[in-house]
């Protein structure tokens, strides 16, 4: 018998797969059935992100176990009539399992495939690879665990002929180049005697070789070693993927499993998950060295310490709002007199205060004074529906709400709550008649003690109703007592930029006030620090959420003013990429990534990035825990996990809120039993996903339940849901969040219409008017509530076990949604160019709002700073919320800067060289809007317009002089190479000779892209000279196709678009082109009804290089129209794509 | 990573007390943290919630009543 038959023998025995009665059929009907809902990956504790195509490098671990651990494994295999090897693999899927892999385990293992003794003597592969599966669900003892294993191993070598490499072509998972598939770890036992080769002369002893090759992540092989007495011991190697785990981590891998083996072979009646699988170090270190972070507090309450502030620095600027600085004394003696006429309105202690006041002094003194009062405040932002506003009055039922007369309309407040206008006479001869100095407990309706409430935050919850989180004294100290002293920025000048809803603001104000710092506040009707952060003043500490990060890296401008000073982040994931943008720009600031629900007062973790960290995650850490807090990540049985294992973060110590106002069952569902921590203590359970990393830093993973982060904005959207389904034509809702573009996250509403007998489901769906059901949620949700769009469905898509299918949900068509009016001038084709860009939209249309089209206030910000940057036009957020659209924006614009300055740019942003793109014959550059975007963002654009478009400037000489204008502007924004043009038609023949004349100078150019522009054109020449009408024409030829462009223009400007038009039609008449070196593009008109106005022929004694043409289905008046740039949009991409590559090539190898 | 224990609609719990007068559902299979007593005995998750929200009426801890009451006198 040979190799030959053994294959003819197999194929007899398996028979055809098209035989439903062969053994092959039956086998993979079995394994398909044994193998359906298998998890295509085994997440564990990796060191590092799988990379995208395994390198397979590996190492190993080799090791002994001994003769006792070896009788174990037999005799507990032996009491349960099973294999020792079943043992070990029972024992492994405990391991895998508890390191996070989840309850259904699946490893390879090899089987030797001589099934007849016939193959005994044979040589030759026979080997075949079975799938066993574990299920380690329910917490099993380990006894119990085993029969499991038994079970399913006996079952499965039962079929075990079916070749592994046909199994996974039948059952096809999802393959990846990063893993095996079906399983990625392997676990083989061999128990054959090691060969005795005996060769004269020689003495021959078996050595592994380290190959250093794995093609799994993870693969354990043991031998069993017999001698005399019975089992001696097992040998083993424990290999690893190098692309997943360090050598220290597989050993501590390692050294778990040994554990394991040890615990359940002196008693496998143990409980799987009680298993315990750190060592004592760990343990220690989990529990006690990572919370050691008790500091002796202060006994006091912030009016104490505000106090003591303030005697130390009176005449130091307390506060500055723009309009009014006041002093440390100042501020409390207002704050104090203020205090005196609310004691008189019953607050005290236990009371709450609403406080809906504009961001001022006034309202500093207002917050400062409700908690001297001994009063809690609740903030009430009048941005908020009425009816949330209505429901958290009712909820919280304060004694009274402190507000400005020209608020109270806006808030609309039930008629029972006590209004207390602070600019009302009565109330201001009140305040100035009561004393300044400071209160005692004497004052006060009863004694004021740390443990009384500070204020109160309403955040979403998740059943439709929000909740009201209560924050003492107690835990405000300990957060500020740490702050002022951690954060060195807090004692210079700090700025506040948020509502006070929004316990962002929390670190700033009482930081600073407690530090003898300066608060700057933000004035109230602008919602984004731009100015404040541009300037270079003072300001040393700002916080803000990465989202408003991701909006300063887009600004153009660098932020001087925290260039030196402190930026902490939180509220939501800090992205390492985020960090590393931020840092190229400003090295010197000092990072703080921060974590804390507002249940722990502000912030429990934090971690000050140190400068030039490499972070080999995608997320930064969120760090260790602050003064007298403790942090317990643990798994659903409550247990501590391992070091790099995902689990649930609590946390506990003194910044524990006291819980949620009048919701005692929430609050004991919440806050529950420390089982580690002083007895007694309580913990709160964030519904944070997180785990310790290798360098003892805590990270931050996902959420456990449906909370999501929004811009930093908590949210349950549950509540979201929950109001989505109370509208009449709502039947089912489920609320998403969407990143379908990077960074961009919004939610997306999917609705279910209410079922109407009289239509079928699909005219329902479409049937729904989903703008009305949006339009509904803006009365009763706060704005970032309100999803960008919504969707109708016919069904909620589900899963198996019948939870929503997220994945399955459909994309929004955001672009359905535009409307059909298009530009009808220069201004209006920029701002259509802009809003499309920042809605990540295709184009949008004259008439569309901003909002509808999924617009939302950081989006808003990103768009004022491109029209800034572009139109130097200033907006505001309140501009935009009453002029929406393009075509209302367009007719409010007084431009600020010149729009027929020679160098405008469109796109100053990116970190790419910039295009220049060069006027066509009209001498005007806006037609290029539309490449804002087409082009990514790391580009720049900038357009060159013709000299004399202002009426007080002389045209152009010659074309030569035009070249060395426009070079002089772009040198002054790229000094150097490599540079990049785009021209259409003049502007193509114009950006070809300062290419020329670049070359000419030592520079390189590595882009020239040509818009249906040759060498020898006459079509400039040919218009007519003089007279409005020839200017009409002319302008209509070079890309000023809508006459309404010149229309907005005043008189001299058209004359002196004619004198251009008509210069240049001069310039061109005696222009001959120098010889380009290099590859250019040409962009050629090609649509069929116009002829062509030149040949790509007529540029080849010009070219140096290749000449790349392409064609585009439009005619030469039609270059820059949508759909003709989205033509060379996606051309100049790949080419762009290109560049770059060569480009970091050529720097590799420069460097190397 | 399964659900947390304290969200399971069908679990059984207790609902724990401390000195403080702070109330804490508690997943059945998990020990009893010291410092804490059992003041409802294992039922559904629903009785237990109804049971906090009925008895835990002043959420205030009582040392801090205790002071207060003090206060007063």
């Amino acid at each position: 018998m040979q190799y030959a038959d053994y294959t003819v023998w197999q194929q007899g025995l398996l028979g055809a797969e098209d035989d439903p009665d062969s053994v092959i059929s039956a086998q993979l009907e079995g394994w398909s059935r044994r193998l359906a809902g298998l998890p295509a990956e085994l997440e564990l504790p990796w060191d590092r992100p799988r990379p995208a195509v395994a390198s397979h490098r590996g190492g190993r671990v080799l090791f002994e176990w001994d003769r006792r651990v070896h009788r174990g494994v037999v005799e507990v295999a032996a009491s349960a009539g099973a294999t020792p090897f079943m043992v070990v693999q029972a024992a492994l899927a405990v391991l895998l399992s508890r390191l996070g892999a989840g309850e259904d385990i699946p490893l390879g293992t090899p089987v030797a495939g001589r099934m007849d003794e016939a193959a005994d003597d044979l040589v030759g592969f026979f080997t075949n690879t079975l799938v066993l599966r574990t299920d380690t669900s329910g917490n099993p003892t380990f006894g119990e665990l085993l029969e499991r294993v038994r079970q399913w191993d006996l079952d499965a070598y039962t079929q075990q002929d079916l070749p592994f490499e046909r199994l996974v072509e039948v059952l096809n998972p999802d393959r990846s180049m990063a893993r095996h598939p079906l399983f990625q770890v392997m676990l083989a036992f061999n128990n054959i005697e090691q060969a005795a080769v005996d060769l004269p002369g020689l003495s021959v002893q078996a050595e592994p070789v380290d190959v250093a090759v794995t093609k799994f992540d993870l693969s354990l092989s043991i031998s069993e070693v017999h001698d005399a007495d019975g089992p001696a011991g097992l040998q083993g190697a424990w290999e690893y993927s190098s692309d997943l785990l360090d050598a220290g981590t597989a050993e501590r891998m390692l050294h778990r499993l040994h554990h394991i083996i040890h615990t359940v072979i002196s008693n496998p009646d143990q409980h799987i998950n009680d298993i315990d699988v750190l060592e004592p170090a760990e343990r220690t270190r989990l529990l006690t060295e990572y919370n050691d972070t008790g500091r002796p507090l202060p006994q006091a309450t912030v009016p104490e310490l505000f106090q003591a502030q303030a005697a130390l620095t009176p005449h130091a600027i307390a506060v500055t709002d723009g309009n009014m600085s006041v002093s440390y004394g100042e501020l409390n003696a207002r704050a104090n007199r203020l205090a005196r006429v609310l004691i008189g309105h019953g607050v005290g202690p236990e009371q709450l205060v609403g406080l809906a006041l504009p961001r001022s002094v006034d309202m500093v003194v207002a917050v400062l004074a409700v908690l001297k009062a001994g009063g809690a405040y609740l903030p009430i932002d009048p941005e908020y529906p009425g009816e949330r506003i209505a429901f958290m009055v009712q909820d919280a039922e304060p004694v009274c709400v402190l507000t400005t007369r020209a608020a109270v309309p806006v808030l609309s407040l039930p008629d029972s709550v006590r209004l207390l206008c602070l600019d009302e006479p009565a109330v201001t001869t009140a305040v100035q008649a009561a004393a300044g100095q400071d209160l005692t407990d004497r004052e006060r309706l009863t004694c004021l003690r740390p443990a009384n409430p500070a204020y109160v935050i309403y955040t979403s919850g998740s059943t439709g109703r929000p909740k009201g989180v209560t924050v003492t004294h107690t835990g405000l100290v300990n957060y500020v007592a740490r702050a002022s002293q951690t954060y060195a920025g807090l004692s210079g000048e700090a700025l506040i930029h948020a509502p006070m809803s929004f316990d962002i603001g929390v670190t700033s104000f009482y930081g600073t006030l407690l530090a003898g710092g300066c608060l700057r506040l933000l004035p109230s009707n602008s919602q984004w620090p731009t100015e404040e952060l541009q300037a270079p003043k003072s300001i040393t500490f700002v916080k803000m959420t990465p989202s408003h990060l991701q909006v300063l890296l887009k600004d153009s401008e660098p932020f001087p003013a925290t260039a030196t000073g402190q930026l902490m982040l939180g509220g939501e994931l800090l992205t390492a990429e985020a960090v590393r943008q931020w840092r190229s720009n400003s090295p010197d600031t000092q990072l703080i990534n921060h974590y804390g629900p507002t249940e722990t007062t502000v912030g429990c973790i934090d971690y000050q990035i140190p400068p030039g960290t490499q972070f080999t995650r995608d997320s930064v850490p969120i760090g260790r825990p602050m003064w007298n807090t403790r942090v317990y990540v643990l798994d659903a049985g409550l247990r501590l996990v391992a070091p790099g294992v995902v689990g649930e973060l609590y946390v506990g110590g003194a910044g524990l809120a006291r819980g949620y106002l009048n919701r005692a069952g929430l609050t004991a569902g919440r806050f529950v039993a420390d089982p580690f921590g002083p007895a007694g203590g309580r913990l709160y359970r964030t519904g944070d996903l997180v785990r310790w990393g290798a360098d003892g830093q805590l990270e931050f993973v996902g959420r456990a339940d449906d909370q999501v982060k929004v811009r930093g904005f908590r949210i349950e959207t549950g509540e979201i849901e929950t109001v989505l389904t109370e509208h009449p034509d709502v039947a089912q809702a489920a609320v998403v969040v969407r990143e379908d573009r990077a960074g961009d996250k919004r939610l997306v509403g999917y609705i279910i219409p209410e079922h109407n007998p009289a239509t079928d489901a699909e005219a329902a769906a479409r049937g729904v008017d989903t703008t009305a059901v949006r339009e509904s949620l803006r009365g009763r949700l706060p704005e970032y509530m309100v999803p960008s769009v919504l969707v109708a469905l016919d069904g909620l898509p589900l899963t198996a076990n019948g939870k929503l299918d997220r994945a399955a949900l459909p994309v929004p068509d955001l672009s359905g949604m535009t409307s059909g009016r298009g530009p009808r001038t220069a201004r209006e084709e920029v701002l259509c160019g802009l809003f499309a860009q920042v809605l990540g939209l295709p184009k949008v249309g004259i008439d569309d709002s901003f909002f509808a089209l999924g617009g939302h206030s950081l989006l808003a910000m990103h768009l004022i700073s491109q029209v800034r940057s572009v139109l130097g036009m200033e907006l505001s957020i309140r501009n935009l919320f009453e002029a929406p659209t393009v075509a209302a924006l367009a007719r409010e614009w007084h431009p600020e800067v010149n729009e027929f300055d020679t160098l405008v740019p469109l796109r100053a942003t990116g970190d790419q060289p910039p295009i220049f793109c060069v006027h066509p014959g009209s001498g005007i550059g806006w037609c290029y809007s539309g490449l804002i975007a087409r082009l990514p963002e790391e580009y720049p654009i900038y357009i060159l317009q013709a000299r004399g478009l202002n009426p007080a400037d002389e045209v152009s000489g010659s074309i030569e002089e035009m070249v060395a204008d426009y070079l002089d502007h772009i040198k002054s924004v790229q000094p150097k190479g490599p540079y990049r043009l785009l021209g259409w038609s003049f502007g193509g023949v114009v950006a070809q000779k300062m290419a020329t004349t670049l070359q000419a100078d030592g520079e390189q150019v590595d882009l020239l892209a040509l818009l249906d522009a040759y060498p020898q054109s006459e079509e400039i020449a040919d218009v007519p000279v003089g007279g409005q009408i020839s200017l009409l024409t002319a302008a209509h030829a070079e890309g000023l196709q809508d006459a309404e462009v010149l229309a907005g223009l005043e008189q001299d400007r058209l004359a002196a678009v004619d004198a251009v038009v008509r210069n240049n039609g001069w310039l061109i008449r005696s222009f001959t082109p120098d010889v380009y070196q290099g590859d250019m593009l040409l962009f050629k008109a090609a649509a069929k009804r116009e002829k062509p106005r030149g040949s790509a022929e007529s540029w080849m004694p010009y070219v140096e290089g290749e000449l790349l043409t392409y064609d585009v289905d439009r005619t030469h008046d039609e270059m820059t129209v949508p759909e003709a740039l989205d033509a060379v949009g996606c051309a100049l991409r790949s080419v762009l794509v290109d560049i770059d590559y060569n480009r970091a090539d050529a720097r590799e190898d420069s460097n190397g | 990573m399964a659900n947390n224990p304290f969200d399971d609609e069908d679990g059984e719990f207790y609902v724990l007390v401390n000195a403080e007068g702070q109330y804490s559902l508690w997943p059945v299979f998990v020990d009893v943290p010291d410092g804490w007593d059992i003041a409802l005995p294992k039922t559904s998750r629903a009785e237990c919630v109804e049971y906090i929200d009925e008895h835990w009426t002043d959420m205030r801890p009582k040392s801090l009543v205790e002071a207060m009451e003090r206060d007063k006198r």
